[in-house]
């Protein structure tokens, strides 16, 4: 898939670990791990809000487009 | 992946209702189908033309056709129990459930066929046992309420795997 999710770069950078970050966006940390690893069809706009809004972050930080 | 969706007090006391009806008409099909074979004469006061047949291979073919008659009721009812047991566990929104639903509107489509199509089967035979006679194609008010319900739970089950499919698809995002 040409879209490449770098949410472990960005939880990385700000030293967020995954149960935490599942908390507070209010998801499973077994959905937590399908979004980092690019399986699922795709993201909610209140998900991506909600982890935006941990992370201090923008939408794009998250997603990359890859040719 | 099939997800569980707990039902709210009232509707789990519905389809619990539904689920002992069902179980009760499962058995008292395989009652009445014991009792046509064993005591073939109570088939006459149901309207069954056995005392018109003589004893032999038309009066087994009568019975036959009574007992036959009893089998798709019978799946109809085995279906709704399937259904209400899937609903009960929490299985709503899911591929099974819409399967049950549709084979139980295609078995009361087949009650009300073979309902029709037994009683000039009957006629017939009796007719072949007097060496002649009429056959007429009736359609009553029954067989159509069971046509429209059989259509109404095959929509209804359409409806359902719709549904499931809508359900499987959110569960895709996250």
């Amino acid at each position: 898939m040409p879209i490449v999710v770098t949410l472990d770069v960005m939880m990385a950078r700000r030293k967020m670990r995954g149960r935490d970050l599942a908390a507070r966006v209010g998801i499973t940390e077994a959905n937590l791990s399908l979004l980092k690893s690019g399986k699922v069809k795709g993201v909610r706009f209140s998900t991506l809000e909600a982890i935006c809004e941990a992370l201090d972050c923008q939408p794009g930080d998250l997603l990359r487009w890859e040719e | 992946m099939v997800t569980r969706d707990p039902l709210s007090s009232s509707t789990r006391r519905l389809v619990q209702a539904l689920r002992v009806i069902c179980l009760l008409a499962l058995g008292l099909f395989a009652l009445l189908a014991g009792a046509l074979l064993v005591s073939p004469e109570l088939v006459t006061r149901g309207g069954w033309p056995l005392d018109a047949l003589p004893a032999g291979p038309l009066r087994w073919a009568a019975l036959a056709i009574g007992v036959l008659l009893l089998a798709p009721p019978a799946w109809a009812a085995a279906e709704l129990t399937r259904l209400s047991t899937a609903f009960l566990s929490g299985e709503v929104y899911a591929p099974a459930p819409a399967r049950h639903l549709s084979r139980a509107g295609k078995a009361l489509l087949l009650t009300a066929a073979s309902g029709v199509a037994a009683r000039p089967a009957l006629d017939l035979l009796v007719g072949l046992s007097q060496g002649g006679g009429s056959v007429s194609v009736t359609i009553g008010s029954g067989d159509l309420v069971l046509l429209g319900c059989g259509l109404l739970l095959q929509a209804l089950g359409r409806v359902l795997a719709d549904a499931a499919r809508l359900a499987a698809e959110n569960r895709a995002f996250v």
